[in-house]
């Protein structure tokens, strides 16, 4: 039979405690998490640069068709380019479907902290994949 | 009696114990919350446009009514059309390469009524995701299977009006 | 009873615990929603509308054209013709467009101002020009993103 009852209090105590400690430590890496689903400013700014770039290049009345030729203008002449897009931070990439490498113009981008923007374009025969990387 | 109710007691408490944690383990994914990209949306709109110019209307006109589950990695995906397209290449290099997954569906009107169709089913797609949608015009002089399966609507040259709604995400 | 403080603080903390969770994933939910890109200015449905309409134009007044190419009628049974089949096939899409757009929630206006169709037969050919006007609107509780349409479209086909 059991006489002393008190351990089981104690028990019950560091239980509640437990779960009360587990719930704050949830909420608190809910919190720490929710920061990442704001946009970095560096999205946005490529995301608006590529917007600029593409409508320089456009032609035609469907929406993301483009000149060829000012597309090998933008590609060969980087004054032109730094021009459009009115910053030196900028990288332009393009390459067709199946990922080779059309052309590039600007400078090499760092590693880290990139914003990365990626666009679809296209005329009567190909289709090209813009990437703008701005830091 | 008392040592019975005792271990009821302890019973219940070992009980409720288990499914609170039960509760709390299943709700830890919850603090890995999905990054979204506005490149995303961009993008998404983007594809479609140039797919609307170059191979949508084609696609449709035919398609045989099979619905494509699993998108253009699906092994199936020719088996619904009754000619080639190049929708498969190039969802597959836009779409599926920069691991996106999409639901494309088809609504016509027939008799004033609008019915919905699936054309490609790639699953139940979590709140997040990105959907526009694109109206594709056929008329009494184009031909293709899609005939078999959508009714003349209209009086006029204009044979059905379709709208075709996608709705992609991240996987 | 024995343990009852105890057992009070175990619910308790329990109480807590679904408490937190239940307000965590209500907040989640809230958050998920706010952050979806949403488009407010309806500026892209009014550009698809256009692109919609100018290539409806051009499509229909080519084919229709080409259905006359065959027969050999006056001019004015040319005219009157073509520009009753693109007339027809015009409203019926401006309709279709809008009650689809409608279906999603949103108000879309296509009117269509203005229709001039001129056919007439050449010894090789026919030609028949359009200049056609559309009016597009698009409301949404306060906001109003408009653009007039003016599709200037010739198509000749030979006999």
């Amino acid at each position: 039979m059991i006489r002393n009852r008190s351990g089981q209090f104690k028990l019950d105590y560091l239980i509640a405690l437990g779960f009360f400690i587990m719930c704050i430590v949830f909420v608190y890496f809910y919190s720490m998490n929710v920061s990442s689903l704001r946009y970095t400013d560096k999205e946005y700014m490529a995301c608006a640069i590529s917007e600029v770039i593409v409508n320089y290049l456009h032609e035609g009345c469907e929406p993301n068709s483009i000149n060829e030729t000012k597309l090998e203008i933008i590609l060969t002449n980087p004054d032109v380019f730094y021009d459009v897009v009115n910053s030196y931070d900028v990288n332009l990439t393009v390459r067709d479907l199946s990922g080779n490498l059309v052309g590039s113009v600007g400078k090499v981008y760092p590693s880290s902290d990139v914003g990365y923007c990626e666009r679809v374009v296209f005329n009567s025969s190909n289709v090209y994949i813009l990437e703008v990387r701005v830091w | 009696m008392k040592g019975q109710t005792f271990t009821l007691e302890a019973i219940l408490t070992a009980f409720i114990i288990l499914v609170t944690l039960y509760y709390l383990i299943i709700s830890f994914p919850l603090t890995n919350l999905q990054k979204v990209h506005i490149t995303d949306d961009v993008y998404v709109r983007d594809v479609f446009n140039f797919l609307e110019n170059k191979t949508l209307k084609e696609s449709i006109l035919c398609w045989n009514g099979k619905v494509v589950y699993g998108g253009a990695s699906a092994d199936d995906f020719n088996e619904s059309f009754n000619c080639s397209t190049e929708l498969k290449y190039y969802l597959k290099k836009l779409l599926d390469d920069k691991r996106f997954a999409y639901n494309i569906y088809v609504t016509y009107s027939s008799n004033g009524s609008l019915r919905e169709l699936k054309f490609v089913y790639d699953g139940s797609p979590p709140p997040n995701a990105i959907s526009l949608s694109k109206i594709v015009v056929i008329y009494d002089w184009d031909n293709g299977s899609i005939k078999s399966i959508v009714p003349d609507d209209f009086d006029s040259y204009l044979y059905n009006v379709l709208y075709v709604k996608v709705v992609v995400w991240r996987v | 009873m024995e343990g009852l403080k105890g057992q009070l603080m175990l619910l308790s903390g329990l109480i807590m615990l679904f408490g937190c969770i239940t307000l965590t994933m209500v907040l989640n939910e809230y958050i998920q929603a706010l952050s979806i890109p949403m488009d407010i200015s309806g500026k892209y449905i009014v550009l698809d509308v256009e692109n919609l309409v100018r290539k409806s134009i051009e499509d229909s007044l080519e084919n229709v054209t080409r259905l006359m190419a065959t027969l050999n009628v006056t001019n004015e049974t040319l005219t009157d013709y073509i520009s009753s089949n693109v007339s027809q096939i015009l409203q019926d899409l401006a309709n279709a467009t809008e009650t689809y757009y409608r279906m999603e929630g949103r108000y879309v206006n296509v009117d269509i101002d203005k229709i001039d169709i001129v056919a007439y037969n050449e010894s090789e050919r026919i030609v028949a020009n359009a200049n056609i006007t559309v009016l597009i609107t698009y409301k949404d509780e306060g906001l109003e993103a408009r653009t007039v349409v003016n599709v200037n479209s010739t198509s000749e086909v030979v006999k």
